[in-house]
């Protein structure tokens, strides 16, 4: 009898695990040029002199999402040595060992921790940022709406369901080896406002 | 020391113009600036694809916040106006033209540090020629 129970619970379980493994399906950043237009990264740097945004379109990565559920996972790529600040100088700064050392470790990379829908298409993100080698905790917000295939989806290009995310999280530089003196000087701020948005597709 | 004085006084009457200088060239530096949000223009189904509140607004990706910017070719310009009142700004547009536009934020910046190195200049060289106009004797009217 006990056999019995134990087998229920183990095949109940199983069953369970391959509906939720069902529930949360894959969806990737693509990577081709011609979607370069649907994902941008950017961060908004204050000086004295002038606000400026970097920004790129080298954003890769994976996404696991549950519609229903609405719970997932995230790894997203950025290639920080892609960076354009609109001024060659600034970025050749910019990737220097002073500011973000993209030169060295040209790699960022978010790998979520954990989900929490807020409300709507809103979303509590916890993950880990990996920046010039250094992997520090921050929290986003973000916006996840699913897109089932359509005529839409497919006239842009993606073969399948689509999955779209704007995340937006601050970043401390000086938490990631940042150190030019114009940080302590207090001439350039050292928290630095970041989004990624991009439209990722099941495969 | 007359020579000084007179040497002083030309430099502090040219640091008091150059500080007044710098404010005219700021404003016309400024003039026709505005706040405007620039944006990458993006299919309007492309953009429906994002969860984004975005009534009223181009279709687009927002690069940055705000900002006070001079940009004078009204062709950069796109339709409507944002909750701050800012205008938006295609930014396609802008690295299409090769256009990098001005901040407010950087005119002011440097009328700021001429204006300060000028009047910190005028009020030396105005205290030099104060200083040495009391040590110039007074002429005696020849008799």
């Amino acid at each position: 009898m006990n056999k019995r129970i134990l087998f229920g619970f183990l095949t109940a379980g199983i069953a369970a695990l391959s509906v939720s493994l069902a529930a949360s399906r894959a969806f990737v950043v693509p990577t081709d040029a011609k979607f370069d237009a649907q994902k941008v990264f950017t961060i908004d740097s204050e000086t004295d002199i002038e606000n400026f945004t970097g920004r790129t379109n080298k954003v890769s990565g994976t996404v696991q999402f549950d519609p229903e559920a609405k719970t997932g996972s995230a790894t997203i790529m950025i290639d920080g040595a892609s960076i354009d600040t609109g001024v060659p100088l600034r970025n050749e700064h910019m990737r220097s060992a002073d500011w973000f050392n993209f030169d060295k470790n040209p790699e960022v990379k978010f790998v979520t921790t954990s989900i929490k829908n807020t409300s709507g298409d809103k979303y509590r993100v916890v993950g880990n940022l990996t920046l010039n080698g250094i992997t520090k905790s921050l929290t986003s917000t973000a916006t996840v709406r699913f897109t089932k295939a359509n005529e839409v989806t497919k006239g842009i290009g993606y073969t399948g369901d689509v999955v779209a995310i704007v995340a937006k999280f601050k970043v401390n530089i000086t938490d990631f080896g940042a150190k030019h003196p114009a940080i302590t000087a207090g001439r350039v701020n050292k928290i630095l406002d970041a989004t990624v948005r991009f439209v990722s597709s099941a495969q | 020391v007359s020579r000084i004085r007179n040497i002083a006084g030309v430099l502090a009457l040219l640091a008091l113009v150059v500080c007044a200088g710098s404010f005219i060239v700021a404003s016309v530096f400024s003039n026709g600036s505005s706040l405007v949000q620039l944006i990458q223009p993006e299919d309007a189904a492309v953009a429906g694809l994002f969860a984004e509140e975005t009534s009223g607004e181009p279709a687009g990706t927002k690069i940055g916040s705000p900002q006070v910017m001079v940009i004078r070719d009204e062709k950069a310009f796109l339709e409507g106006t944002g909750a701050q009142g800012e205008r938006f700004v295609s930014q396609k547009y802008l690295d299409e033209k090769k256009i990098y536009p001005l901040q407010v934020k950087t005119i002011l910046f440097f009328r700021n540090i001429t204006a300060l190195i000028a009047a910190l200049g005028a009020f030396l060289m105005g205290g030099l020629w104060f200083w040495s106009r009391s040590r110039v004797p007074a002429r005696i009217p020849s008799a």
